[in-house]
Formats: structure tokens, sequence, C-alpha cells
């Protein structure tokens, strides 16, 4: 293995739980999160050479991660999906607030608009500067600091966020 | 909740979230990358392939396409006209349009008039999918059939092959009156520019006494001239002539002209040798003698007089070459019988280049030659003695047209 590829392959372990927990957050759905970042990272491999001289590769996966989600969103059947095996399989243990947490989030995020959920995942959950989120989505910092606020305003006008919310903060 | 500060509640969130997103099920690998990207260019491989194909198929056929063609009567070197017209015994008043690559019957042609009685004589292709038919009235008087109300029709096919928007009676097309030296003509034969402005009809007398003539018309302004034919004297030289055809701007009219000495008692001896001959007229529109034609091949000089004839033959609407449909038979080889379709230049008249022959055994059957606008596609209509097979050249081969006995079939265009 060269060192393009050698490189490539340790940017994939170290970051991969990472984009696709960001992938889930957009996506909410594990397939689907699982199949964006293969999609995101396929994309980027072969311009890796020119990414691996950037300052930080992981802006740019991040922004092809977002854009090909973007590109999803638009594209993609969002009604009934046809699975192989039960979504809802039964989960070892008592998981019932994790699955309340899960369910409220991924409820919340829900009701933002692409633009706001992308900046809210990018900002708050993978604790990007208002410039990289800008870089990555390709739009100004003013864009990214007003929709930051509108999707915030959103998010705490949701009744069962505001509950867990509060929880967390006792 | 609206108390607590932004910052909080951001950190309140990013704790939530890190919650809800948990651990991924699996790890995506390097390998399930690298599979996706080699998918990746596979398919854009494919897909380059598949647009290169295609736009080399679509330069080849806008290449050999002629200009100002439609979809109708597209062409390319190895498509033929979608379309063709057949008339077929025992059908009479009408043909049919069908489908060159299935043979399928598409449509019908109908001569609109007259309602009763009315015969579909002959057809003329011109480009864009335009054809010119001659229709007659047959009445049967005594024991012979007179052919009356001659009218020439001009109608466009459409690209499904059907008759578009009816029948329009030719400027000057209206032939219902017409006689010749006082006797009334039945047209025959019919030949086309490939843009439809001008038309030549062979006129053949009612009676054998009689001349036939040739009538040549504008269909912008419905101007006729005649081309006269030969009084049949005895110890003269008299030209039978059929098979017309036209270069493409109209000047030369082009006919297959078999010389006979005309006998009689007391007459001198005339001298016909040569076997058929191509001769031509020039220029078409002006009318005239049909003696005045100018010799552009005689059968001699291509092929043993006792062996053959030519039946057919078809000018190239630039007037280069002259496409010849030959039929050969020797009494004293037999089964060594043959048809073929032959051209020679029109300058020289020498030196034929076969496109096509059947060995036809022994003896041979002739039923049609005809060309499309193009002078590319030419449809044979011949074979071994009442086995004719109905086909068209394609680079030395007879490709079959449906249906492929031809031993039925009047006429057939496209």
């Amino acid at each position: 293995m060269n060192a393009e590829a050698e490189g490539f392959a340790r940017f994939v372990e170290v970051r991969e739980r990472s984009l696709q927990r960001t992938a889930w957050l957009l996506t909410g759905d594990w397939a689907l999160a699982e199949d964006l970042v293969q999609t995101a990272l396929a994309r980027s491999w072969p311009r890796w050479e020119r990414i691996r001289r950037r300052d930080d590769p992981e802006i740019y996966v991040r922004r092809v991660l977002v854009n090909t989600w973007a590109t999803w969103r638009r594209r993609r059947w969002r009604g009934e999906v046809a699975a192989a095996v039960l979504p809802d399989a039964p989960a070892p243990g008592d998981v019932a607030a994790e699955v309340a947490v899960r369910m409220a989030v991924r409820t919340a995020l829900g009701s933002l608009t692409a633009r706001q959920r992308a900046v809210i995942v990018l900002r708050v959950f993978d604790d990007l500067s208002e410039a990289q989120v800008a870089q990555v989505l390709g739009c100004a910092v003013g864009t990214v600091k007003s929709t930051t606020s509108q999707a915030l305003a959103k998010l705490r006008d949701d009744q069962r966020l505001a509950e867990l919310m509060e929880y967390e903060a006792r | 909740m609206n108390e607590i500060p932004t910052s909080e509640m951001e950190r309140q969130l990013r704790i939530l979230m890190n919650v809800a997103s948990g651990e991924p099920p699996r790890p995506v690998s390097v390998g399930a990358v690298r599979r996706r990207v080699i998918r990746r260019r596979l398919a854009e491989c494919a897909a380059a392939a598949t647009a290169l194909a295609l736009i080399a198929g679509v330069s080849a056929a806008f290449a050999s396409q002629p200009a100002g063609t439609t979809p109708a009567a597209s062409r390319s070197a190895a498509n033929p006209p979608r379309y063709y017209l057949q008339q077929a015994a025992p059908q009479v008043s009408g043909a049919v349009v069908r489908s060159t690559a299935t043979g399928r019957i598409t449509g019908t042609v109908r001569c609109p008039r007259p309602a009763v009685g009315a015969v579909l004589m002959s057809v003329a292709p011109a480009s864009n999918g335009i054809f010119f038919i001659v229709c007659e009235k047959a009445l049967r008087h005594h024991s012979t059939t007179v052919f009356t109300d001659a009218r020439i029709y001009r109608f466009r096919l459409t690209n499904a092959g059907r008759v578009s928007h009816g029948y329009f009676l030719v400027r000057g097309g209206d032939l219902a009156g017409l006689t010749a030296g006082g006797f009334a003509v039945t047209p025959g034969g019919i030949a086309v520019t490939p843009d439809g402005s001008e038309l030549a009809v062979i006129a053949y007398p009612a009676t054998a006494s009689a001349v036939s003539e040739v009538i040549m018309i504008n269909t912008r302004t419905g101007a006729h001239a005649y081309w006269h034919g030969m009084a049949r004297v005895p110890g003269k030289v008299w030209y039978g002539f059929g098979s017309l055809s036209l270069t493409a701007d109209g000047r030369e009219l082009v006919f297959l002209a078999q010389p006979r000495c005309i006998k009689g008692a007391g007459a001198p001896a005339c001298h016909a040798a040569g076997g058929e001959e191509i001769r031509a007229l020039s220029p078409a529109g002006r009318g005239g003698q049909i003696g005045s034609s100018r010799l552009l091949m005689k059968q001699a000089w291509i092929m043993r007089l006792d062996v053959g004839y030519i039946n057919g033959a078809v000018i190239s609407p630039d007037g280069s070459m002259i496409r010849l449909a030959v039929v050969s038979g020797s009494t004293a080889r037999k089964a060594s019988s043959s048809v073929s379709v032959q051209q020679v230049p029109a300058a020289t008249g020498r030196h034929p280049s076969v496109l096509y022959r059947m060995l036809t055994g022994n003896g041979f059957s002739y039923r049609l030659f005809s060309a499309d606008p193009s002078g590319k596609y030419l449809i044979f209509d011949a074979g071994p003695s009442r086995r004719s097979v109905n086909g068209w050249i394609d680079h030395g081969r007879l490709v079959p047209l449906t249906p492929r006995a031809g031993n039925d079939i009047s006429f057939e265009a496209w």
C-alpha cells in the first residue's frame, strides 16, 4: 500500500464513527447513514492526494457528505421503504430512555429545514466553528449565524426536546 | 426553556445528540469504500462507452443522410427507406404500405377517384416520403378493357407509414380528356424528380396505329410538354420505350428503348441490331421528338445479344450511372441462366459492374426493378422461372422483402 492509500485508510479508520454519527443525525437512519458515509468517502478517495494537502481533510469529506445528503434529500424516495428485516428489532437491556432521546432528537431535527439541520449538526454536534461550517456548506459566515439562530429558536419550541433538556440540566 | 442561554442550549443539545446517535451498528471499512469506487468507475466507463457508441451511430447516420430529408424518408448507408408501397394481385384499386424492416402493413393507399372501377396503374417516389400515383377507371368494352379518367395524385407518408392528410390532384395531373393525334391515351409508367417538380408519364394510345408519347408535367405550373413517339413506318427502325427515369435536376429523361425493324410488303430491309438501348432526352421539359434522343448505351456494348435482355433501367439522380436489370439464359448452355443488376457509367455506356447476380438454373423470371429517390436502394423482383424473389439489394445480397415470393407483385416503390 502506498502512502496515499495508507493515509486514506488511516483517516477512515479514525473518523468513520464520527462521520457515521453525523450522517445518522442528518438522515435519521443507520443504513442510510452508512451508505452516505461510504459514498462520501468513495467520492473523496480519487482526490485524496489533493485533499490531503489541505489543512483539514475532514472538512472536505464532511462537505462531500453534506452535499451528497442534500442531493439525496432532493431525489430520493422519502415515503415507504421496503426492508428485508424488521427495522424494530428487540434491543438487549432496558434502553427506553435512550430510545426516547433518539426519537425526540430525530423528530426535532426532522422539523428543521435541510440547511438548518446541517448547520445544527455541524455546529453543535461536530463542534465546527462558524467559519468551518460556512466552508462545508459553501455559504457566508453570516448565513451560518442566522441559520443557527433560526434553527435553535425552532428547537426551543419542541416540547419533548425541552423536557429532555430540563432533565439534562438537573 | 426560553430562559436557557444559547450556549447552554447548545451544550445540552450536543449531549442529547451524542446519546441519540449512539454507536454505529457496524464500522465503514476501507475495503467497502474501495469496492464502491471500483463499481462507480466501472459504471462510468460503461456509460462513457455507451455514449460514444451512440454518438458514433448518430454521426454515421447523419453523415449519410441526404440534406432536407424528414424522418419518414431518412436513410443511412445501412438503412433503406422505412416503408415501401406494394401492389400485389389481385389488388388493383390500391396498394399497401409495408415496413421494410418487418414487412408489416402500416397503411393502405387507394385511388380517391373514381369511386367505382378505379385502378392504381403506377407509382413513383419523390423525397420526403412523397409519392405520385396514376389512377384510372377501368371499363369493360366488348372483350377488352378500356382505361379512362386518368389522374395523377400526390400524397405523403407519415413517420408511422400512413397516408398523411389525404391525396392531392397534381397540378396538370388531370389527364381525363387527354388525346394524342385525336385518339384517347392511357397513361402508364411514371417517373418523377426527387423534389417532385417534374413528372414524366408515358401515354399509350388506344389504337395500335397511333404513337405513344411521353408527357412532361411541371407540377408547379401544371404546364405540359410532349415527347412524340415515332410512327411505325415499314422499312424503318421504330423504338418502343418504357422504364422512365429522371435526373434530380429534371434535365435528363432516360428511357429503355427497344428498336424494332417495322416490316411491310415491299418495304426495304432495315437494320436494328444492337439489342436494347438506353437513351436520353434533354432538356426533358422542352418536348419534341423521341427519335431525337441521345444514345447512352447499347446492350451489345455489355453483353452478347443472343443470351439476354435488359428489362429495366434507372438513371442515378446525378446522371452519372445507369442501373440495369439484366436477364440472361443461353439455349446452348442450359441451367446457366441468371438475373442481375448491373451499373454502367452514363458517360461511356461500357464496362458494367455487377451489383447483384442470382443464378437461376434453367430459365428465369422478372417482375420489377425500381430505385428510391436517392438512387442508392434498389428493389429487384426476379429469380428462377415462376419463382421470383422479392427483395432489395444490399452490398451484393438480396435482402428479402415481404412477401418473399414475388410472383404476384405488380409494382413496388420506396
